[in-house]
């Protein structure tokens, strides 16, 4: 442990400093011009985003072995011995999603402000925007339970706040309620986590839990403890069987998912796990669910992805696949693999999300990939960054998404057994699929716009810039981690290593560089693979019929598919259903009749006291001084007696 | 004959000086100048002085030696905070004194008069100086509740609170007496070392004096059964001093019945705390309930205040160091809390007119956002809504009494606090409907001084709901001078 000192005594900074931004534009965001406002807001981030790269320079000049910085900014409740300090950790994990955060943050409201330019709640949007930035640095530098809870629940709210951001419509606010609900559903499992962790240890500071958790915890209170807490991550990072708000959340404005949706909030889970691994070691049947949610989560997903055709849809359940890789990277004991993929991912799907909002601006909303094509001569700068997204999405040696799928597919096939590992094979097979069939539907094929689409809107300067950043992010990303086997330094690895115990550290060294090679030029081929059918399918002139024979053909898989595995339709069923005629029976039968009539009894009666009551006070000053008297006497009598 | 005149350090007690001398400056330029500013300006001069002088006192108490007023950082804390509620409850009336035909040549120097009260009923040290600033706090508070000599509800108020007051005072000095005879000092110093040792035949009488004089503090910390006069006399009184009675008066005499408890009479508390249980029960519930269907916000907030005493007695039985902490640490909030909360209704004040009925708060939000606000912020504390100052001090309340044993009352004060907030939110809910066609749009109303300091007292609720170290910290110093005796 080291105490924090010089510039680590102003990381309080990097969380307060978007706060403060969101302040402002709460409070005076109505009475300045947009442009202050954007100002504000952007520059806010900015200045954030250089903190965090100032901390990380000033980070990498300590020796790994004490890259663990401990800040204590204050005691929020200190009573007795009862304290609940706001602490903040910076470790190599932290410190990496905090760059990632500020920097993809940063990038996203520079996009915003031409996305929502004509919107009249321009400062209102950056509001939240800024308060979601400020609770999702504080969950990534939580240096203990409460406060990584309190940006947990403070990112559930700004997710909720922006996804109902046009509130107006009724699809907007019933998916933000839906979001809302179920990722409390999670968190309650979080919630109760936390407890019993405080129950265990007597406190809930990272630096007392962790590195006393295998003498403390017995291995079954451990797996307790273990799947709790991921009942948490399952709801916020939306996996199977909690993944189903995520597609509905693509009612938020685009930048929103980019930035909630895709690259940070729904990655707080992924975060979590990490960042409770030392508890998870402990328990070989909690890592295994893990592995077990993720790989399903990544599967079921990414078969979704490849029927549907809304274009924010796709890459929903695409972010929903990836964080079920990150998943199975965690389940399969290979952190640094998962948190090497939650970078990349960032970049890369905040790419192509911004760059769909782009094409759906262009199309004047339009959503539905069959009414689009042929973009790519009006939008040039969005197509060619779109398909650098596209690439690292589905894993093309080279770009980002390649070296750490790679990485995750590798420990799975290492520790997680051959089945798991062909199963993630057709999975990259169906990522590439479905990025490309995304990709030649926009911006290739012959127009197939809808007739009111009368000139294409082209993105402004302030939105193509950040697509390019993030293009050059999506593109070189991923040579922070070339593994050992291609001859890189895997210096991601060896940066967040000292952040999990080496003991189960099974993602370093391979063994055998052939095999890892093996692995990857088989990965790679069924990518391309993916890329080619989609090809075929959507460009070549002869294929162009086969998705709609194979539809007629496959109609039961197909329908199966585009219900999303009829999720939605079984939650109708089973819970919503019941639910709602379970809640109809007890408001008739036992809430009108029994609960209604003690309650209303309860509360009639506090009512009806606060009627009696002031009718004590007649008003009479005798009366006063006689209920003195009387009050005196009684309690002489108890005091004397 | 020769008189012996006592070695008075004078430097010791100089903010309790600088408010009487201050005060009295402040009648005689009434006398040579009519203008009520010069007063105004006087009065606050005098309260700044006193509590930059309070300020600088802070950790160089000294030693007690049977001296008649302590010298602590008990004290100090008090000094300056009643300097403050004091600065407070006068920038709050400017605009208000003006319009409501109120006497300002009288009205602040009788504030200041008050306030030394205060800041020697928590320094006494002796039982005698305490009922004379007792005194001197209630005959100014009395005339304070009064001012309003055209309005009748005000005069009525003042009537009915002197009558009480009188009758509490003097069971209050019957008690003194009864001290005294089974005694034979009237030293807190003496009384202590005395009352270790005591037993047998002088016991009972000083039990009844004790019993005497608590009821005496009750009726000035309106505790259930003592509480009558509270609704009648705040919702009577100039909108001002109702914060400033609900605030600093009742703040005073808690706290020298802390004093009381932890020096002089501290082995007799064992006796209390079977009958504060049921008290502490009876405010919060009877405060509570009461409050439900008050028409009238002063009166409402009369009850509300009631119920907080009882918040305040919840930690008071444990009379543990850290519940000490909680209790004092509680005073200052509630004292923000309460300035707030009348503070806001005399700014609302238009002309005349002031907003005392639930009916004049409706749609509020939308024709006079910055009080509403501010206001609604003031009513989440009050309730004790987490990231607000409220529910800072009901934890550090409730967890004390919890951590000495006491969980079955603490229960209660939760369940309290859960019904009270029918009637917190019920006004916030009033001032933020949409009503069926919207109220016409008000001119902006209460002076921008007012405003300002509304601002800031609303900013303060929240930035000490989120950062209350500093202020934790503060308290901590000023109780270790409670068991240092």
């Amino acid at each position: 442990m080291v105490e924090a000192t010089g510039l680590f005594n102003k990381l309080w900074l990097v969380p307060a400093i978007p706060l403060g931004g969101a302040l402002f534009n709460c409070l005076l965001g109505r009475r300045v011009s947009n442009l202050v406002v954007s100002i504000v807001s952007c520059g806010s981030i900015g200045l954030a985003g250089v903190m965090s790269l100032l901390l990380f320079n000033a980070l990498l000049k300590l020796p790994p072995a004490e890259r663990h910085i401990e800040l204590s900014v204050y005691n929020w409740i200190f009573s007795g011995d009862f304290r609940v300090p706001i602490d903040l950790l910076l470790d190599p994990l932290s410190m990496a999603m905090i760059t990632m955060v500020s920097w993809v943050s940063f990038l996203i409201h520079v996009y915003s402000v031409g996305y929502m330019r004509k919107d009249e709640s321009f400062a209102r949007y950056f509001c939240y925007l800024n308060l979601f930035v400020f609770f999702m640095l504080l969950l990534v530098l939580a240096g203990n339970f409460l406060v990584l809870y309190i940006g947990w629940e403070g990112v559930g709210l700004c997710s909720y706040l922006l996804i109902s951001f046009w509130y107006e419509r009724h699809s907007a606010a019933s998916a933000g309620l839906k979001a809302f609900v179920v990722t409390r559903f999670g968190d309650f499992f979080f919630a109760l986590g936390i407890m019993l962790v405080f129950v265990q240890f007597k406190s809930l500071y990272f630096g007392e839990v962790f590195p006393r958790a295998h003498e403390v915890l017995t291995p079954a209170m451990a797996t307790w403890i273990a799947l709790l807490i991921f009942g948490g991550a399952i709801g916020k990072s939306a996996q199977v069987p909690l993944h189903t708000w995520l597609p509905d959340a693509m009612e938020a404005p685009t930048p929103v998912s980019a930035l909630i949706h895709a690259a940070t909030m729904v990655t707080a889970g992924v975060y979590l796990v990490a960042r409770c691994y030392p508890i998870f070691q402990l328990t070989p049947t909690a890592l295994c669910i893990v592995a077990i949610v993720g790989l399903l989560t990544a599967f079921i997903s990414a078969s979704i992805a490849l029927v549907h055709n809304d274009i924010k849809r796709i890459l929903a359940y695409s972010t929903v696949s990836q964080l079920g890789h990150m998943f199975l990277g965690l389940g399969v004991g290979a952190p640094t693999a998962a948190i090497f993929h939650l970078l990349t991912h960032a970049f890369a799907k905040a790419l192509l999300f911004l760059g769909s909002g782009a094409v759906i601006q262009a199309l004047h909303e339009e959503m539905d990939i069959r009414r689009m094509g042929a973009l790519k001569g009006y939008i040039p700068s969005t197509c060619w960054t779109f398909l650098i997204g596209a690439l690292a999405m589905a894993g093309i040696p080279g770009f980002a998404g390649f070296f750490s799928k790679d990485a995750i597919l590798h420990a799975t096939f290492v520790n997680g057994g051959m089945l798991s590992w062909l199963i993630m094979i057709v999975t990259a097979s169906f990522t590439a699929f479905y990025c490309f069939r995304l990709f030649f539907n926009t911006f290739f094929g012959e127009k197939r716009w809808d007739s009111h689409v009368e000139h294409v809107e082209h993105p402004t300067q302030v939105m193509t810039i950040p697509l390019i950043l993030l293009a050059g992010l999506a593109a070189f990303g991923g040579y922070m981690g070339v593994p050992h086997a291609l001859g890189g330094a895997d210096k991601i690895s060896s940066f967040l290593a000292p952040v999990f115990p080496p003991a189960h550290h099974t993602d370093g060294g391979s063994p055998s560089k052939a095999l890892e090679i093996i692995l990857m030029a088989v990965t790679s081929l069924v990518a391309l693979g993916g890329i080619g059918l989609a090809y075929f399918f959507y460009i070549v002139p002869g294929g162009r019929e086969t998705p709609g024979r194979l539809q007629q053909t496959l109609s039961g898989v197909y329908k199966f598919l585009s219900n999303g595995w009829y999720f939605d339709k079984v939650y109708q069923v089973v819970f919503v259903e019941p639910f709602l005629k379970a809640a109809d029976f007890f408001w008739q039968a036992v809430d009108n009749s029994v609960i209604d009539m003690a309650v209303r009894g309860l509360a009639g009666f506090i009512l009806r006291c606060g009627e009696v009551v002031p009718k004590l006070q007649l008003g009479l000053v005798r009366w006063y001084a006689l209920s003195m008297v009387v009050g005196a006497v009684i309690i002489g009598y108890f005091y004397l007696r | 004959m020769e008189i012996i005149f006592p070695a008075v350090n004078i430097a010791s007690i100089a903010p309790q000086l600088i408010v009487a001398t201050f005060a009295i400056l402040a009648l005689l330029v009434e006398v040579f100048s009519k203008s009520s500013r010069l007063v105004f300006a006087t009065c606050l001069v005098g309260l700044f002085v006193a509590f930059a002088l309070s300020f600088m006192q802070w950790g160089r108490g000294i030693p007690y030696e049977n001296s008649l007023v302590a010298v602590d950082n008990y004290t100090t804390f008090f000094n300056a905070l009643f300097a403050i509620v004091a600065i407070i409850t006068m920038l709050l009336s400017l605009g208000y004194v003006d319009n409501t035909g109120i006497d300002t040549g009288k009205y602040y120097p009788l504030i200041l008069f008050a306030t030394l009260g205060m800041m020697l009923l928590v320094s006494s040290m002796d039982l005698l100086l305490m009922f004379l600033s007792l005194e001197l706090l209630s005959i100014s508070m009395y005339v304070l509740v009064g001012s309003q000599r055209d309005r009748w509800v005000s005069s009525e108020a003042a009537i009915k609170y002197i009558l009480t007051g009188a009758f509490a005072s003097g069971f209050l000095l019957f008690g003194i007496a009864l001290v005294y005879g089974a005694t034979g000092t009237i030293s807190f110093t003496k009384l202590e070392s005395l009352l270790s040792g005591l037993t047998g035949e002088g016991l009972p009488l000083l039990k009844m004096g004790v019993l005497l004089m608590m009821v005496g503090l009750g009726f000035k910390i309106a505790m259930v059964p003592f509480h009558m006069w509270a609704p009648d006399v705040y919702e009577g009184a100039p909108t001002p001093i109702t914060g400033f009675l609900s605030t600093g008066s009742k703040i005073a005499a808690f706290a020298l019945i802390l004093r009381l408890f932890n020096n002089p009479f501290n082995h007799l508390f064992s006796d209390w705390v079977g009958i504060l249980w049921i008290l502490a029960v009876l405010s919060m519930t009877i405060g509570n309930v009461a409050a439900l269907l008050q028409k009238n916000v002063k009166r409402m907030l009369a009850y509300s205040s009631i119920a907080h005493v009882g918040y305040l007695l919840v930690a008071f039985i444990a009379l543990s160091t850290r519940a000490m902490e909680a209790v004092v640490l509680y005073f200052t909030l509630y004292a923000i809390m309460g300035l707030t909360a009348f503070g806001c209704i005399t700014s609302l004040t238009s002309g005349e007119k002031e907003r005392l009925k639930q009916e004049d708060y409706t749609s509020l939000g939308y024709t006079q956002p910055v009080q509403a606000v501010i206001l609604s912020v003031c009513l989440l504390s009050l309730a004790g809504i987490p990231l607000t100052a409220g529910f800072i001090g009901k934890f550090y309340l409730f967890s004390s009494a919890v951590d000495a044993g006491y969980v079955g009352l603490a229960v209660i004060a939760v369940l309290n606090s859960a019904v009270s907030l029918y009637y917190y939110l019920g006004l916030m809910l009033r001032m933020y409907a949409l009503p069926g066609r919207f109220a016409p749009v008000e001119v902006p109303v209460g002076s921008p001084v007012g405003k300002i300091v509304l601002l800031l007292l609303g900013f303060s609720i929240l930035a000490l709901g989120i950062y209350p170290s500093p202020l934790v910290g503060v308290v901590k110093g000023a109780v270790t001078a409670l068991s240092a005796l």
